[in-house]
């Protein structure tokens, strides 16, 4: 019976790492495509190159846009990430701990953002009458709007397990509802803060059609439209445009080695509550 | 007094304010311009009544990204709650590089869909793609598609995209729901002698049913959304053949014709709700009945 369950078990294993392969296997590809020549990438096959031409890399690497595409991803990110973080904090830690019946409206509110679709034709319009069409700050603004109901979702679950007797010692030593909340509780909420800053920063980082509809000068854009306006160039070049590709996926796949544990937390934590 | 003084209504105005004016007074403006004839090429704006809405409804164009959107919604919804749940019971238990393979099958959800359609393009590709490849390896050549560029199949194409890329994600929210199933249950009904298909009936299915609801809505929603999966694969071609709602969206505004533009993201917003609303109800009401 034990060595049935074994076989099994072993049996199983070998099973999902043949699967695991579905998932590596265009990975993989994209790798290989981009030290080829262009003729060999134009197979698009698994082979080996019959040279490695890591000067792929240096042909892209070239392109000064790259460059400037890559901090003008991390500005964004970054912002977006920092501004939604604490104002959802904020707002979810008021409406946690004061459950009036207008602050829960005004949850639902929040709420409503994580389903309804985002009108993109009268966004421009609010944009244009704020004049913050095409400019970063209009960027940034935009994305936190965006994150916001996830996030303020996210950290409404997690105060509600901190308990409300460290805010009234707080408060009888003599702390106002701001320092309350800075120095007392945003600490404690670390681990959600670290996920809402990574998923955030991941999926600004990801996005492409803010700056499709929103951001129409190229000096401006990110490493992903950068990426996109290349591939429209060198469509023919699968070697280049692979090699772009995996230059692109680096800073992701970095930010998923490191915070891997908080993306999971988060994601399942918002999704298994609600 | 003490409540509304520490816990201050000021704290909430920066998130509210911002959320309402980038994205709760565009949708409500929505309806009023959905009713104009907004456009690029005229200053003044129209009242029109409902005429963009009977446009759209009269354009047999239409029918084809309302039918490929909620096919695509379906689908994807069936395949990658099925597919999650089944990798998610396979890595539950009895496995043990499951932290690894995890991380393996989650991957996807974290890439740009941006590069995931040029990955796939170049995976799809009809004579060099690796898919085709490997179908003739395996023996299987009749099955070998130009799985982009037929229209008969590139929904199909688009669907299985993105049941690559979310199945991970799928799983990971049923592997955090099946922590909740009991092992005493479980231990019990081994005893009595339940088969695999009893346990996973009676016990599993009831335990994880919350996970259920929340994989099936979140996937009906992002589905129903879809736009960048498709606009990197197709851009909505050959033809219009894979156009989805949010794509053809895109290509009015594009075309400066806000005021249709509008009418349709409005349609999509009502889509939406209603579809979100119905699968809550279906979800509670079997709860409820047990």
């Amino acid at each position: 019976m034990v060595k049935h369950r074994r076989l099994v078990n072993l049996s199983k294993e070998v099973f999902a790492w043949l699967l695991s392969l579905v998932i590596l296997v265009p990975f993989l590809m994209v790798l290989l495509n981009s030290v080829k020549s262009v003729t060999e990438a134009a197979t698009m096959s698994l082979s080996l190159p019959s040279e490695f031409l890591f000067s792929n890399y240096l042909e892209v690497l070239k392109d000064k846009r790259i460059y400037s595409s890559f901090f003008n991803s991390l500005f964004l990110s970054t912002a977006a990430s920092l501004i939604t973080l604490v104002v959802s904090a904020m707002a979810a830690f008021v409406i946690s701990r004061n459950r009036t019946r207008l602050n829960m409206v005004v949850y639902s509110i929040f709420l409503l953002g994580l389903v309804a679709p985002m009108n993109y034709v009268t966004t421009m319009k609010v944009m244009q009458m704020l004049n913050i069409i095409n400019t970063y700050t209009g960027a940034y603004l935009l994305y936190s709007a965006i994150f916001i109901p996830f996030t303020v979702f996210l950290y409404f679950g997690f105060i509600g397990s901190i308990p409300k007797e460290l805010d009234e010692s707080a408060v009888i030593d003599g702390c106002g509802g701001g320092r309350l909340f800075f120095q007392v509780i945003f600490p404690l909420l670390k681990p959600v803060t670290v996920t809402a800053i990574i998923i955030n920063f991941l999926n600004c980082w990801n996005d492409f059609i803010i700056p499709l509809y929103f951001l129409n000068s190229s000096d401006k854009w990110g490493m992903i439209m950068v990426m996109y306006n290349y591939f429209s160039t060198y469509i023919s070049s699968w070697n280049l445009v692979s090699a772009a590709m995996i230059l692109n996926l680096l800073p992701i796949i970095v930010v998923y080695a490191i915070g891997q544990k908080y993306i999971i937390s988060g994601m399942t934590a918002g999704a298994v509550k609600g | 007094m003490y409540v509304n003084k520490i816990y201050s209504k000021k704290f909430i105005l920066p998130a509210l304010i911002l959320f309402f004016l980038l994205f709760l007074l565009p949708s409500f403006m929505g309806f009023y311009y959905s009713l104009t004839n907004w456009n690029s090429m005229s200053e003044k704006i129209k009242f029109i009544g409902l005429d963009n809405f009977k446009e759209i409804f009269n354009d047999s164009g239409s029918f084809m990204f309302i039918k490929n959107t909620l096919m695509y919604a379906f689908f994807t919804t069936v395949l990658k709650v099925a597919i999650g749940l089944g990798l998610a019971l396979m890595l539950n238990e009895g496995i043990k590089t499951k932290g690894l393979l995890r991380t393996i099958y989650f991957l996807p959800i974290i890439i740009s869909n941006l590069i995931v359609g040029l990955m796939f393009q170049q995976v799809l590709h009809p004579s060099n793609g690796i898919l085709n490849h490997a179908l003739e390896f395996i023996g299987l050549s009749f099955l070998t598609q130009a799985w982009l560029e037929d229209p008969q199949w590139v929904m199909w194409s688009t669907i299985g995209v993105e049941v690559w890329k979310a199945a991970g994600f799928v799983m990971i929210i049923f592997l955090a729901g099946l922590q909740t199933v009991s092992k005493e249950t479980i231990e019990a009904s081994d005893m009595d002698g339940a088969n695999y298909w009893n346990k996973f009936t009676k016990i599993i299915i009831p335990s994880i049913a919350p996970s259920i609801l929340i994989n099936t809505l979140l996937s009906v929603i992002s589905g129903l959304k879809v736009f960048d999966v498709i606009f990197a694969l197709t851009n909505g071609g050959p033809g219009r053949s894979s156009e989805v709602i949010n794509i053809t969206i895109f290509n009015q505004f594009s075309m400066g014709n806000y005021g249709y533009s509008t009418a349709l993201g409005v349609l999509m917003f009502i889509f939406l709700a209603v579809i979100s609303i119905g699968i809550i109800m279906i979800f509670t009401r079997k709860e409820t009945n047990g």
